[in-house]
């Protein structure tokens, strides 16, 4: 077994293998944070990791100030020479021993951060993608849900739409999702993972990022 | 297409199977709270227009309409604007007997755009407005008696005959006296969609104030711009002129006039909606588990949702007390950076190259629980020791499993 860790500082990419890495990570990622009650929204991945700067390239890149706590650090980790995680990091700096600890976060936890007050019948009404049921409506369903907050998401500038994936576990999701009928579709809310945590409350599921990177949906049935 | 099962032998685990059940006598009661929606007639936008100080302004152009009493005739659509702009009182009145006559609206028509914002948190919208819209309106005014004196504005026309008894008399504008008495009429008068818009030649002169639409503009996902044409009948009730003949020659000596100032207009924009301003608060999933909470509070989930037939509200909060009546069992184990077969033996996970088993995974434990099926609630990887600690929960959906074998070992199972 075989890891490396690739951080992608500003201006600045280094690779950590063998003895660099001081504490290998450890990588995870949540569809309920107590599996002993049923928990439906948003799980993002997580990590950590301790790497060792060696030369002190880092150290000259914080201490010119290339690098502040506002840098926007991308950390990819390989198993076995596979990516198994994308991350936005951050890091904590030991002068003393030159260890750089990484909290590491995917880019579901930026959805916390990012502003978001819903929408109204009206704009589902006039949305060109989702196309309402009828001119005397604008009820949708669990399905054009899903692509009305996955279009909501990308114009946000956050994923890509080929990023999401609708995953089947066990039944046809399309099928679940097209059940449900939302006569009345409307969120009122702050953030962008408040829209996608009443998604998931809608479908008793949970959205996640997964190892390849996409973002998928997982319903408890 | 169903995922199949990942085969947990107990050589894949490290240590034991921590395996739970829900805490089915904890559950207090499940209550769910949400949204009641009533479609119907409902108040979109409302806005106030100010007349009484535009109808002096002028600056724009109005259009005058002038009806001469008692003889019906009709001057209507003469277009004044700055320039031209008569004198309010310079206007003419055919004399046609003595006495008091009840006569003469001057009604001045001026444009109004008005934007209407849609209230769209409860409107369903439409791209134009339709058959489902209408506009109602109500206005406020005060009246003033105003007395004035003609002697000294009296002129005859020229080049009428004396003895002419339509002889025509012209007169320029007094000075105003008179008290003002505040009135509130708030009457509402109703404009259907299917009227509007109407050609502007179409007034009425049965009230005191006359609203079209003339244009409907879209200006954003929750605005309506409407162009309006707003009439007030600025001299309404009555003119009462009081003369004197010599040689039969008529003398207007006095005019009396109840003037009516319209104040402003209130125009309201309805039509058929959701109304969320009564919603109520009923039951939906607040879940007592040992006395903690779990408030479920969502606004897609509300008296109109519905999953097939049946509400979506009371099949959310049963689904989550099934959950834990039926005592859901959940748990979690430790196994390793390694192989993995799927129940029926084929090849899920090669054992090296970056495979790991993931959130959304279906789990079978054969040696234990050779029936149950667990999906992957957490799956977190220790790259310094290569161990995968999984937490995983019961599928309840009845799943077709392929076992190949049925051994349990109860006293590896902690539950």
């Amino acid at each position: 077994m075989t890891t490396k860790i690739v951080v992608y500082y500003p201006d600045l990419t280094v690779e950590y293998l063998g003895k660099d890495i001081i504490r290998n990570f450890v990588r995870g990622s949540q569809a309920t944070s107590d599996n002993s009650i049923i928990y439906f929204g948003v799980n993002s991945q997580y990590g950590n990791c301790c790497l060792y700067d060696r030369d002190d390239v880092v150290l000259g890149k914080i201490l010119d100030g290339s690098i502040t706590s506002q840098s926007l650090i991308n950390v990819f980790v390989y198993l076995d020479n596979k990516k198994i995680g994308a991350y936005y990091a951050e890091i904590t700096y030991s002068f003393v021993n030159k260890f750089i600890e990484f909290e590491l976060h995917d880019s579901l936890f930026k959805w916390n951060k990012i502003k978001y007050n819903g929408f109204t019948l009206s704009d589902i009404y006039d949305d060109p993608i989702i196309m309402p049921y009828s001119h005397d409506d604008a009820k949708i369903n669990g399905y054009q849900l899903y692509s009305k907050l996955v279009n909501v998401t990308q114009e946000l500038g956050e994923e890509e739409i080929s990023f999401f994936k609708p995953i089947s576990v066990g039944s046809d999701l399309m099928n679940y999702l097209n059940s449900i009928i939302i006569e009345v579709p409307h969120i009122e809310c702050e953030y962008l993972i408040d829209a996608w945590n009443s998604f998931c409350e809608l479908i008793t599921g949970a959205l996640f990022r997964n190892e390849d990177g996409l973002v998928e949906v997982l319903v408890y049935e | 297409m169903s995922k199949k099962p990942i085969k947990i032998t107990k050589d894949k685990i490290i240590g034991n199977v921590e395996l739970n059940l829900m805490p089915r006598n904890k559950i207090n009661k499940v209550n769910v709270t949400g949204d009641v929606f009533t479609k119907g007639n409902i108040i979109s936008s409302s806005k106030e227009l100010e007349l009484y100080n535009s109808s002096y302004d002028f600056d724009s152009p109005y259009y005058l309409y002038r009806t001469e009493y008692p003889d019906g005739d009709f001057y209507n659509g003469d277009t004044f604007t700055n320039d031209n702009l008569p004198a309010l009182y310079s206007f003419k009145y055919t004399i046609l007997d003595k006495g008091v006559f009840e006569l003469a609206h001057l009604t001045f028509v001026k444009t109004f755009n008005v934007e209407f914002d849609i209230d769209s948190t409860s409107f369903p919208f439409k791209t134009i407005l339709s058959d489902d819209y209408y506009l109602k309106f109500k206005y406020n005014y005060s009246t003033r008696n105003t007395v004035i004196d003609y002697n000294s504005y009296y002129s005859r026309g020229s080049s009428k005959d004396v003895n002419d008894e339509n002889e025509i008399l012209y007169f320029n504008d007094p000075t105003l006296v008179g008290e003002r008495n505040e009135v509130e009429n708030s009457s509402w008068v109703e404009i259907k969609a299917q009227e509007f818009p109407q050609p502007i030649n179409d007034f009425s002169y049965d009230s005191g104030v006359f609203i079209k639409v003339l244009s409907i503009t879209k200006s954003s996902s929750s605005k309506f711009s409407l162009q309006l044409s707003i009439g007030t009948n600025y001299l309404k009730d009555s003119i009462t002129f009081t003369y004197s003949e010599c040689n039969n020659v008529h003398f207007l000596k006095k005019r009396t006039i109840l003037e009516k100032f319209i104040k402003n207009v209130t125009v309201e924009l309805w039509g058929q909606g959701y109304s969320s301003q009564d919603k109520n608060i009923y039951s939906r999933g607040n879940i007592f588990i040992e006395g903690s909470e779990l408030n479920i509070e969502n606004s897609f989930i509300n008296n109109k949702t519905t999953k097939d037939t049946s509400s979506y509200s009371s099949f959310i909060a049963g689904k989550i007390f099934d959950n834990y009546s039926k005592g859901r069992k959940y748990g979690k184990f430790t196994t390793f950076y390694t192989d993995f077969k799927f129940v029926d033996d084929t090849v899920a996970l090669s054992g090296t190259g970056g495979n790991l088993i993931k959130v959304g995974d279906l789990l079978t434990f054969t040696d234990y629980l050779p029936d149950m099926v667990f999906f992957v609630t957490s799956a977190e990887f220790n790259a310094g020791n290569g161990f995968l600690n999984i937490e995983f929960i019961e599928r309840i959906k009845q799943y077709d499993v392929i076992c190949a074998e049925t051994t349990i070992v109860s006293d590896t199972l902690i539950i």
